[in-house]
């Protein structure tokens, strides 16, 4: 999953990025409104974390353009700001979450969780594909109740198929997914990905097929 | 004892109003008493001047008085005082009336009666002699009374002179008493409304019905109200600031310390475990100028120092000494240029401390590596320090913002708390010292100067 970070505290910001990284996002990060804003306009990002308390441009102006410019992904708000008319106006103007400093990292990936659950698999706990779980509480895909042997960039390979159903993906929203800022994923890199994962899923009665020119999709064998 | 307005009026007035009333009571007595001896004197006269003229000259050249019973009686008459008549011959011989009377005078002018006191028997009396011609022949007429009656007089004209008075004196003192009660009313309304406010009612005072003389005292308070809801409001700010300035880099600490506990590796948790310590760092500084800044806030004293002399050379010496290993160990170059004659003002210790320690060490901390910091002291008319950087400078528009809580410089990074500057301008502000920032060494540095004011404070 692809994350825009946006905090102007250098020190949580690189806590944040050394912890979300550690649990397989892929993470963006910028330190003021401005850049949010170009990132935004250039990424399109599954879920964006935003302070509020940004240098230059608040993170409420940034979120009201960001929702006027027609984007819904999540955005889950994270400040120090914690006063009731505070949470009411930052959900107002479009927050899906609005969470107060300092929390817990693992309340945040709740709620990263829930907002992405929401917004890519309309709520549903379990995702099914033949006999392929996709759990999106622990973000495991099992098989018959035994997790899958994946590497975590196959597994957001995997997780990306399974969440657009049977519709096809392209490479390089593949890619997006795999990538940030500082390292870049290539068509090739999804190309061998795909090819690793077609192997471990041979047992499984599912098969990533190839739309040619445009990308993939999940089948289940006849 | 607490002064009572009450008590200092009666006081005031008692002494006065009894004096009052004793000279009245004494004056009003004489003229009262004269008019009345007098009317008393005439009756006496009188009663001479109809004995005799009931004197008659005999064929045989006697003289005799002929006092029928009911003018006896009459002469006689009085309810307590008694009366006493004698009729002399100019030799001084007695021709009628009673002996016990005194001698008479030895001169007198015909007609014209004289009056004087003397005693009878230890009682007090008042004589009317007159010597009148009868037919040639000199007689003198004494009549005489006890003084019971005119001394009943005077006494009850004491009482009724003086009883009223003192009634009106009383009532006079009742009235202050009773009147300062009335005007201290709208004393006590002021005081029944501040009683009956919880602490966090600073509304003002109404001034609704308050006398002209009071109004400046409400004003007074009023004004203070003001202030203080000002100063609480700051307060509020400020405490509001603080918790959102110290949320951050717990946020910070608390992910480091979550992540920490997954992580196998020694390295990653030797970085976690190094990230955590300089995070505590931070807290730890943030917390130190938040206290700082809230003993300014809070203590007048720390506005209006306790003022010591203090040679600057010293301070800004002892606090370069401090900060040099910092400098060094950023690659930076700390320069201190002291003053040749001592830099000498009146100010409190540790607050100048921490306004140079603030300034030196924000220059370090926003001047990049290979970079250097000068610190100046210099006395001419006062003592100016400056602090000179080669950093990245503070863009003009923000030159005034960055005195202000919390305010930091776009695209600033690093650990500052936002509170240092402010930190500097609240101690310069309680030594009345002035201070402006200005392009400093290389492209883009800052040089902040802070100018003591020669005259001390």
């Amino acid at each position: 999953m692809r994350v825009l970070l946006v905090e102007d505290d250098e020190y949580l910001l690189s806590a944040l990025l050394l912890a979300l990284k550690h649990k397989g996002y892929a993470v963006d990060s910028v330190q003021n409104g401005v850049d949010a804003q170009a990132a935004l306009m250039t990424v399109p990002y599954d879920l964006v974390l935003l302070d509020l308390g940004l240098p230059g441009m608040d993170g409420t102006k940034v979120l009201a353009d960001l929702r006027s410019k027609g984007q819904n992904m999540p955005v889950i708000i994270i400040t120090a700001r914690d006063g009731v008319d505070d949470r009411i106006h930052g959900l107002d103007i479009g927050a899906n979450d609005y969470l107060v400093k300092p929390f817990d990292i693992r309340e945040l990936e709740a709620r990263m969780r829930a907002a992405l659950r929401k917004s890519h698999w309309s709520n549903k706990l379990d995702i099914e594909m033949g006999e392929l779980v996709l759990n999106t509480n622990s973000g495991r895909i099992l098989l018959k109740d035994k997790q899958l042997d994946l590497t975590p960039k196959e597994t957001v390979i995997l997780k990306m198929l399974m969440a657009k159903g049977g519709q096809v993906v392209s490479k390089r929203q593949l890619m997006e997914q795999l990538s940030d800022w500082v390292e870049e994923s290539s068509e090739n890199a999804v190309e061998i990905l795909v090819h690793r994962l077609r192997k471990k899923l041979e047992p499984t009665g599912v098969l990533i097929s190839t739309v040619r020119g445009f990308g993939y999709k999940l089948e289940q064998s006849a | 004892m607490r002064a009572s307005i009450r008590k200092q009026l009666l006081t005031l007035f008692m002494p006065f109003l009894f004096g009052l009333w004793i000279c009245s009571a004494i004056v009003s007595y004489y003229l009262v008493s004269s008019f009345a001896q007098e009317s008393f004197n005439r009756d006496l006269i009188n009663s001479a001047d109809s004995v005799v003229a009931r004197l008659k000259r005999q064929p045989d050249g006697a003289i005799s008085i002929d006092l029928p019973p009911a003018a006896q009686a009459i002469l006689k008459r009085a309810e307590s005082d008694k009366i006493y008549y004698r009729v002399l011959s100019d030799k001084g011989v007695r021709i009628s009336g009673d002996a016990v009377l005194p001698e008479p005078l030895e001169h007198h002018e015909l007609e014209t009666p004289s009056l004087r006191t003397s005693s009878i028997g230890g009682l007090d009396i008042v004589i009317a002699e007159i010597e009148t011609d009868v037919d040639g022949v000199s007689v003198i007429v004494q009549v005489a009374e006890t003084t019971n009656v005119r001394k009943r007089f005077m006494d009850n004209m004491l009482l009724s002179i003086a009883g009223p008075q003192f009634l009106v004196i009383a009532m006079g003192l009742c009235a202050v008493w009773y009147g300062v009660a009335k005007i201290l009313t709208p004393l006590r309304l002021l005081q029944r409304q501040l009683g009956s406010r919880t602490t966090s009612d600073l509304s003002s005072l109404s001034d609704d019905g308050v006398p002209e003389e009071v109004l400046p005292l409400v004003n007074a308070i009023n004004k203070l109200l003001s202030r203080l809801r000002e100063e609480i409001k700051a307060h509020q700010r400020f405490i509001a600031n603080a918790a959102h300035q110290l949320r951050t880099p717990l946020a910070g600490l608390k992910t480091y310390s979550s992540i920490g506990t997954e992580m196998s590796d020694p390295k990653d948790m030797k970085h976690i475990i190094r990230e955590v310590d300089q995070g505590l760092d931070r807290a730890t500084r943030m917390v130190t100028q938040l206290l700082a800044l809230a003993r300014a806030d809070g203590n007048e004293q720390a506005k209006s120092p306790v003022h010591t002399q203090i040679d600057m050379n010293f301070v800004v010496s002892d606090v370069t000494a401090e900060l040099i290993e910092q400098a060094v160990r950023k690659d930076l170059e700390l320069v201190y240029e002291s003053c040749s004659e001592p830099a000498i003002i009146y100010g409190e210790p540790t607050g100048l401390r921490h306004l140079v320690t603030n300034l030196v060490e924000n220059a370090i901390a926003y001047t990049p590596a290979g970079g250097s910091v000068q610190v100046k002291v210099r006395a001419d008319s006062g003592v100016v320090l400056s602090v000179l950087d080669s950093g990245n400078g503070i863009p003009e528009e923000e030159r005034d913002k960055v005195f202000e809580r919390f305010y930091r410089v776009v695209g600033t990074k690093g650990e500052g708390s936002g509170l240092g500057l402010s930190i500097v301008k609240e101690v310069a502000n309680a030594h009345n010292a002035r201070i402006s920032i200005a392009d400093g060494l290389g492209v883009s540095g800052t040089s902040i100067t802070v100018e003591f004011s020669p005259n001390g404070n």
